[in-house]
């Protein structure tokens, strides 16, 4: 008899255990579900470090699109002043020609 | 082991498994819900950060675009600058050809294209001070001018002086035709001429 009692007493005290195992696994998730639903993303922060690395990079686009520009430029006036420089003084005698019968 | 010890020992195990069901469900629930966030995030950010970059890469191009067209304009000027830069000596070359012997050549050509240009006839030459001192042939240019026009010619030397650097003013005595051939008119007259022929020569 003292056996049958204690067996019964002893499965009352694991159904309890089962009962608060069970209710704090609910609290657990209760507190992930709270935990989550809390989680937010800072748009406006994330929006302004987009925008900052946006800039960057098109500011960095341009400069390098702006020193090939320079230097397509100085490229070309030296070609120019090379050309003038040695093409000058017959360009000088063929425009007197121009003005001057005989070419003086 | 006993009956009721069979019995706890189940009971006990399927609530550590219910358990761990339900924190593993809220778990996953729980990343649903984040990823979610995330991705609602990222493209509230992306189509914010769209229009941005869209308009800061049309600035940027704007940008270099007057960047081009400037680089563009300085070439045009320097090209602009020795070409005219040609032209000064050419004057400078001028002023000095006025001065040389085989000038009063030059300017008795001068003299019979003008003349020859208005057709010949009774005509007058005007000059500067120091080209009216020179030893001009102007019958054999007026001879010559026969030649060209078939028309009688005859050249004189007019009392007027003209201020130019050199050339003539050639007319028709009653000052009905005239022919301004100045080494500055020539100049005047032939500019377009000789930028381009200057433009093609310095930049071959």
């Amino acid at each position: 008899m003292t056996g049958l009692v204690e067996g019964v007493r002893k499965v009352l005290e694991a159904e309890e255990e089962a009962r608060r195992i069970i209710e704090e696994a609910k609290r657990e998730a209760e507190r992930i579900k709270r935990e989550a639903e809390a989680f937010k993303v800072d748009v406006a922060k994330e929006v302004e470090e987009a925008k900052k690395k946006a800039s960057e990079e098109v500011e960095a686009w341009l400069k390098e699109q702006l020193k090939a520009v320079e230097a397509d430029l100085e490229a070309k006036l030296a070609k120019l002043r090379e050309g003038a420089s040695r093409n000058m003084e017959r360009a000088v005698e063929e425009l007197l020609k121009l003005v001057l019968p005989g070419g003086g | 082991m006993s009956s009721p010890d069979k019995i706890v020992e189940k009971i006990l195990s399927d609530a550590k498994r219910e358990a761990e069901r339900i924190v593993s469900e809220a778990r996953a629930k729980a990343q649903e819900v984040i990823e979610e966030a995330k991705k609602k995030a990222k493209e509230a950010v992306e189509a914010e950060i769209s229009k941005y970059r869209a308009a800061r890469e049309e600035e940027a191009k704007r940008a270099l675009m007057e960047a081009r067209v400037k680089a563009k304009e300085r070439w045009l000027k320097e090209r602009e600058d020795l070409i005219t830069q040609a032209v000064e000596k050419v004057k400078e070359r001028l002023a000095k050809v006025v001065e040389s012997p085989d000038y009063v050549k030059s300017l008795e050509q001068l003299i019979e294209e003008a003349a020859a240009s208005i057709g010949g006839g009774d005509l007058l030459v005007q000059l500067n001070e120091r080209d009216s001192k020179l030893p001009l042939d102007l019958e054999g240019v007026a001879r010559r001018v026969k030649e060209k026009t078939g028309v009688d010619t005859k050249i004189e030397l007019s009392d007027k002086r003209i201020s130019c650097m050199g050339g003539a003013v050639v007319m028709s005595r009653d000052g009905s035709f005239i022919y301004d051939n100045t080494l500055e008119s020539r100049l005047a007259r032939r500019e377009n001429e000789m930028r381009l022929t200057a433009a093609k020569i310095l930049f071959a």
